[in-house]
């Protein structure tokens, strides 16, 4: 186990008073390693910005309390190091993009010398060299969220916060976000990212968290989470009675509908063995797909339990 | 290094913003019309005038710094407004806070600037004034040096209170509050002098005691009275009482003021949930 880069204990946040009471976030316990990519997902309301708004002390916890880098939330040391990009970015668009990244290389205490170029660098990182001069209130959705990224990632963080960080981004947008974030994981960098994009989460992340009315209910690796769980879906014309029963005897799960049928098994030795089983039946196959477990499944399948 | 950073950030922020050109705009329109206004209301000076005395230079400058002082804490409170409150409501204060810096190095950076910006703008303003009326009448009014100095003091007031009740008050709220505390103890010479008429030394007591909410009034006659040997607004009012006079102490009270609201505001944004 690598050192736990992020370390929470009983985080929780209740909003209001008397009955009027809501919990945004339940005591939360939750260990990132260094070096992951920590996809933190839920549904709208779960809780996952109030978060991330704890950890940087946005909001302050109704209880528990948690370490960033080993040291405690708030830690202004342990700040130098951190990178955080808010949800829904707001920035003082008075200043030319250089200038901003420059205010912000102040603000993490990068001495003056260092500054331009560091600020160069991370411009051509996130695709803006070209606007270094622009005023910010003249960019696009896309423009500010790659500035938002690069305000971020100016100190060299060895832990990132992105709370949806592609949110307004095209698909090229939100390739170089990918791009950005496999870089940085590459060079050590711990992120935790909040997204509701799951195939963006599927293809950068290392690990997962789901969280659903404040409580984490699903934790893991990427690997482990997304076990192959032999899914077949299939088009075929109607079967006889017979076959169906067959399908039902070798397979764990059966779901039929329309001429489509998906049909779960428990080892992968068994697909060739359920398309010889149809196509001896005589009825017409239009479809044969097997597939793995899809994020998107993993977490639907957590929401609704834990509902 | 990071509070100065802030507070030139803020600074360069404020400047641009239109509050602070319409000041502008009015200050110079003040400025130009001050030997107008002057003369109609008793003044005898008038710029130019080689003759002026140093009495009617001073008479002068204490009516044109009467002047400056209102329209540097109008927007020393307009522009310090929403320091706070605005960049919560925005949601911009999220990107300072979350750098490696303190709280209270957000409010005192910004603090710092407003400051500084308001404090530079009524110097300014007021040596020219100073320069102007020296060199129109030949003689170098030396009292106006500590007279703008308290009065620089009464617009660093108004920024600090200012700022600390846009660590939790919004805008329009802020600005009700503040003028309504300026408006209030500005008036308090008239409670007083009703107390002192009617003999009743418990008002004049509460009226004095009542200056101290906020002492940018008291200070702006002791500005007069370092200036003309006599409060200026008193003058004016024709409410002069010898229990009002502008206490000397006053000018020390307003720096421990002015430390208290900038440390006050830094204690209440210390815990506040900025959501």
């Amino acid at each position: 186990m690598t050192a736990a880069a992020i370390e929470i204990e009983g985080l929780t946040k209740v909003y209001g008073d008397g009955s009027e009471q809501v919990t945004a976030v339940d005591a939360l316990e939750l260990v990132v390693g260094e070096g992951e990519v920590f996809g933190f997902l839920g549904p709208n309301g779960a809780g996952k910005t109030t978060t991330i708004q704890m950890l940087m002390q946005i909001i302050f916890p109704t209880s528990g309390n948690g370490q960033l880098l080993g040291k405690d939330i708030g830690d202004i040391d342990a700040r130098e190091k951190i990178g955080y990009l808010p949800e829904l970015f707001q920035f003082h668009s008075f200043l030319r993009a250089d200038e901003f990244l420059d205010f912000h290389a102040r603000l993490y205490g990068m001495p003056a010398a260092a500054r331009p170029k560091r600020v160069a660098e991370v411009l051509e990182l996130v695709g803006l060299a070209e606007n270094t001069k622009s005023r910010i209130r003249t960019f696009s959705k896309g423009m500010l969220q790659r500035i938002g990224i690069a305000q971020a990632i100016i100190n060299r963080p060895r832990l990132l916060f992105l709370d949806e960080p592609t949110s307004a981004l095209d698909p090229m947008g939100r390739r170089d976000v990918r791009d950005i974030i496999l870089q940085l994981r590459d060079e050590g960098t711990t992120v935790f990212l909040n997204s509701h994009l799951l195939s963006e989460v599927e293809m950068t992340c290392t690990e997962i968290g789901i969280l659903n009315k404040g409580k984490l209910i699903r934790v893991g690796g990427m690997q482990s989470l997304l076990r192959p769980v032999h899914c077949v879906d299939i088009r075929v014309g109607e079967l006889p009675a017979e076959t169906m029963e067959k399908i039902h005897d070798m397979a764990s799960n059966v779901e039929a509908s329309d001429g489509e049928l998906t049909v779960t098994l428990d080892s992968e030795e068994q697909i060739p063995l359920l398309a010889r089983l149809i196509m001896d039946s005589g009825a017409m196959m239009r479809e044969f797909t097997p597939r793995s477990q899809q994020l998107e499944e993993i977490f639907v399948q957590s929401i609704e339990e834990s509902s | 290094m990071k509070t100065w950073a802030l507070a030139s950030f803020t600074l360069r922020e404020t400047l641009r913003s239109r509050t602070m050109v319409v000041g502008l705009i009015v200050s110079f329109i003040y400025l130009a019309m001050v030997p107008v206004l002057s003369s109609s209301t008793g003044g005898s000076a008038v710029i130019g005038d080689m003759e002026m005395k140093s009495a009617a230079g001073r008479d002068f400058l204490s009516f044109a710094l009467g002047g400056l002082n209102f329209i540097g804490m109008s927007m020393a409170i307009f522009t310090t407004l929403g320091a706070i409150y605005t960049e919560v409501e925005k949601g911009t204060i999220l990107s300072l806070i979350t750098k490696p810096i303190h709280r209270w190095q957000v409010i005192f950076g910004k603090w710092l600037g407003h400051a500084l910006l308001m404090g530079s703008y009524v110097l300014i303003m007021g040596l020219v004034l100073w320069l102007t009326v020296s060199l129109g009448s030949g003689t170098i009014i030396w009292r106006f040096l500590p007279a703008i100095t308290l009065i620089t003091l009464n617009i660093i007031t108004m920024v600090s209170l200012t700022l600390f009740f846009s660590t939790f008050l919004p805008v329009i709220a802020n600005a009700i509050f503040v003028f309504l505390l300026f408006i209030f103890t500005s008036n308090l010479r008239v409670i007083n002098a009703i107390g002192h008429t009617s003999e009743n030394f418990f008002v004049v007591a509460i009226s004095n005691f009542l200056r101290l909410l906020l002492p940018v009034s008291e200070v702006s006659d002791l500005a007069s009275v370092v200036l003309l040997g006599r409060p200026l607004a008193a003058d004016m009012a024709g409410t002069e009482t010898a229990t009002f006079a502008p206490r000397t102490w006053a000018f020390g009270y307003e720096v421990v003021y002015i430390t208290g609201s900038v440390l006050l505001a830094a204690w209440v944004f210390r815990r506040r949930d900025l959501r």
